[in-house]
């Protein structure tokens, strides 16, 4: 066999065939089994109560348990919800993060417990007018316990759950955990202290960044485009992790409904709540 | 041909690791670090529980039998039931309470009266009730006035349809005016150390007073800032309590550098103003030293000097009043009839009258006499230094010279336990009338200057005219321009 000038002989086709091209072939097939890195997204568009709170798991767990998606952004605009899906979602992300990181872009509102959900991602990012913070509890207490001739219970408290003293201070308590996970969350970029954050105020993107309370102005791609940056990707793809964790879409009213079918700001049931209920709008 | 071997080794390693690792630095740039996540400390979280109440010690009773008056007439947003603790503190102390609900006016209650006690009122306290409350404390009654922040009335705004809450304070506000005390409409709050709550704030900072003696902790359960010009801040905020107005701990009333304080005393001492009387109610009143205060509270409510002037009638006496006269006058039967009306009177306060020769010792006494001196009259006028010499006038300290003629004086000394009203005329003829104005309470035509009044006996008597003119106007028709 001539090569040119040179004179090659099968032997030597054999060499190379088997030095050279059968590694290139088997190198570029294993490296096509590399995948592709994911940036997933989390989409949390209504309150946090038990379904929001599953699918948000499901999608947690959908990351966590996936290695092509090396960080989750998640995508706010939330008011905030019960306070045992709220931290049923934060501690899951909690977990998350000690193998990817998150970031949370905040649409129009990340309040009460989804900023607390914010706090246990990796960084901030929030629009200049997005409302922020509302850091705190909501509870309708429960009335003084009564006894009532034809219902029976064989304690004071059973009908009631617990008494309203011990209510409100179930709330002060809920709210030292939602300031610690905001501390530890925050760290040293959080700016103002416990006298500032528990007034439960709402803030603007703008002043919730001069806070400390988030990290950066910025849109959901320089939140997606950060998140790569700490996983240390590039040419990644983003997806969104509802339809890949395959979740089915189920969903129950969270907000109370008026007779009218008006849904108000505030919820259909007695509880306690990490939730920002707006002013109600002006009626005519 | 080792070494070729080697090399062919070498290159088929490196064409098969290059395009891997092609692939993998295109798509990653290196190891992600990871930070140490912490969760919050869930499990080291436990419910707080109030502080433990301090030992009460035992209050001392007040035999004078006081009358504490409970304001129940300003549409107050409290309910009875639910100060009994209060109301039970002032009865162990030898006092009875009153509910004012309106059906006697407030100045006949504030005449017996040691303490006036108004809780989250909403209805205004008009001119008049203010300056009886005014005076009442002048004269040595107390003043005290609890509001509350989670009281109010509920409201919206006609515009925005946003839920308005009319304070308690506004009411409050308007009788504690004339005694420099004013509350704010807010809340006071500490975000950091607080009992249970943020609006439950635990005070350790105390005005040094008989009010706050032995306080080391009171917890005030949403509470009101209030300040006294001149007066007294008697529970005060630290540095993390702050005003839900400015969210900061100077008080929005008195300025820079003033703390907030929950509760004040006027500058006379008399008047009393509390932001909060929620930890009044059990189960608050057994938190901390809740219980010490509301018993001071209530030492204080009865510890007035209260004098007793003659606008106080027939609040004046104790249980048991001697009616003497003096001089030349007889009882007659004209007089009988009002006296017995005055003993009636004096039976609706519990105190019996008696008619005596001469002065009980241990009762209480009322004179009846002429404008004539006597040596008998003497005994008991000579502390008003009364000139009753000349026949047309007589002189009276601070009013001058008065005509004789259709007047009548009473003259009241307070003595403890041994009080004294003098009632005299000129004519015996007249004094039926004088005791008859005493009995009828209304002193409108007498002057009253400290302890004298000086009454016209015709007033109360008098008839208008009813005669009618001798022209009367006649009315006629005007004509229209046009005719």
């Amino acid at each position: 066999m001539k090569l040119g000038n040179q004179e090659v002989t099968w032997e030597q086709v054999r060499h190379i065939l088997l030095w050279i091209a059968l590694p290139l072939v088997i190198s570029i097939l294993i490296a096509a089994a590399v995948p592709r890195p994911v940036i997933g997204l989390i989409y949390l568009n209504d309150a946090i109560y038990s379904y929001t709170a599953q699918d948000m798991i499901a999608q947690i767990n959908y990351a966590r348990e996936h290695p092509e998606v090396r960080a989750v952004v998640l995508v706010m605009d939330s008011p905030g919800g019960t306070v045992a899906d709220t931290e049923a979602v934060y501690l899951e992300l909690l977990h998350l993060r000690q193998t990817k990181p998150v970031v949370t872009s905040v649409g129009s509102m990340a309040a009460s417990g989804a900023y607390y959900l914010s706090v246990g991602s990796d960084y901030i990012f929030a629009k200049p007018t997005s409302d922020v913070g509302n850091v705190g509890v909501i509870g309708y207490l429960p009335p003084s316990p009564l006894i009532f001739e034809d219902i029976a219970s064989t304690g004071p408290y059973k009908l009631w759950g617990s008494p309203r003293d011990t209510y409100m201070r179930e709330m002060e308590m809920i709210k030292q955990g939602f300031y610690q996970a905001v501390r530890l969350g925050r760290g040293d970029r959080l700016k103002v202290g416990p006298e500032v954050i528990l007034r439960g105020q709402i803030w603007p993107g703008s002043e919730a960044l001069r806070l400390g309370l988030i990290d950066a102005l910025g849109a959901e791609s320089e939140a997606v485009a950060k998140a790569a940056d700490l996983s240390r990707v590039s040419h990644y793809q983003v997806a969104d992790l509802y339809a890949l964790a395959g979740v089915q879409s189920s969903s129950s009213a969270f907000f109370y409904q008026s007779p009218e079918g008006i849904s108000m700001p505030y919820p259909k049931e007695l509880g306690l709540y990490l939730l920002y209920i707006p002013p109600l709008p002006v009626e005519k | 041909m080792n070494t070729l071997k080697r090399y062919q080794i070498w290159i088929a390693l490196a064409v098969l690791t290059l395009p891997i690792l092609a692939r993998g630095l295109w798509f990653y740039r290196g190891i992600p670090s990871h930070p140490k996540i912490q969760a919050p400390d869930y499990a080291g979280a436990s419910i707080s529980q109030p502080p433990i109440s301090t030992a009460v010690p035992e209050e001392t009773v007040n035999p004078a039998g006081q009358v504490v008056v409970l304001d129940y007439n300003h549409s107050n947003l409290y309910d009875p039931s639910k100060i009994q603790v209060l109301v039970s503190a002032l009865t162990a102390r030898g006092a009875r309470v009153e509910f004012d609900d309106g059906y006697l006016y407030l100045d006949t209650r504030l005449k017996y009266a040691s303490a006036y006690i108004v809780i989250s009122p909403t209805y205004a306290f008009s001119i008049d009730e203010a300056n009886q409350v005014r005076q009442f404390a002048q004269r040595g009654g107390r003043l005290i006035v609890f509001t509350d922040p989670t009281h109010g009335i509920y409201d919206s705004d006609y515009i925005s349809g946003n839920i308005l809450m009319i304070p308690d304070v506004n009411a409050a506000n308007t009788l504690l005016e004339p005694f420099g005390v004013t509350f704010s409409g807010d809340y006071l709050y500490n975000l950091l150390e607080n009992e249970g709550n943020f609006r439950n704030v635990l005070f350790t900072q105390f005005g040094e007073d008989d009010l706050t003696r032995g306080l080391s902790q009171v917890a005030l359960y949403g509470a009101h800032s209030v300040s006294a010009e001149n007066g007294k801040a008697l529970i005060t905020g630290d540095e993390s309590t702050f005003s839900s107005l400015t969210d900061s701990s100077e008080s929005p009333l008195s300025g820079s550098g003033q703390a907030l304080a929950a509760a004040a005393l006027s500058a006379d001492g008399n008047a009393l103003a509390v932001g909060d009387f929620t930890f009044l109610m059990p189960p608050y009143n057994q938190v901390a030293d809740n219980s010490l205060l509301l018993g001071a509270i209530a030492d204080f409510a009865l510890s007035g000097t209260r004098t007793h002037t003659l606008a106080d009638f027939p609040y004046l006496f104790g249980h048991q009043a001697s009616l003497l006269t003096v001089g030349d006058l007889q009882m007659t039967a004209d007089l009988l009839a009002p006296v017995a009306s005055l003993q009636s009177a004096l039976q609706w306060t519990n105190t019996s009258l008696v008619v005596a020769p001469k002065a009980v010792s241990g009762s209480d006494t009322i004179v009846l006499g002429l404008l004539t001196p006597s040596d008998d009259l003497d005994r008991y006028i000579n502390t008003f230094d009364l000139g009753l010499e000349d026949s047309a006038s007589i002189t009276i300290p601070g009013f001058g010279q008065i005509g004789r003629a259709g007047i009548g004086l009473m003259l009241y000394k307070p003595g403890g336990v041994n009080n004294t009203l003098i009632l005299l005329t000129d004519l015996p003829e007249d004094l039926p009338a004088l005791v008859s104005l005493l009995t009828s309470g209304d002193m409108s035509a007498c002057v009253i200057q400290n302890n004298i009044g000086v009454c016209s006996i015709d007033y109360s008597g008098s008839t208008y005219d009813t005669t009618p003119p001798e022209e009367e106007i006649q009315i006629t028709e005007t004509s229209t321009p046009s005719g």
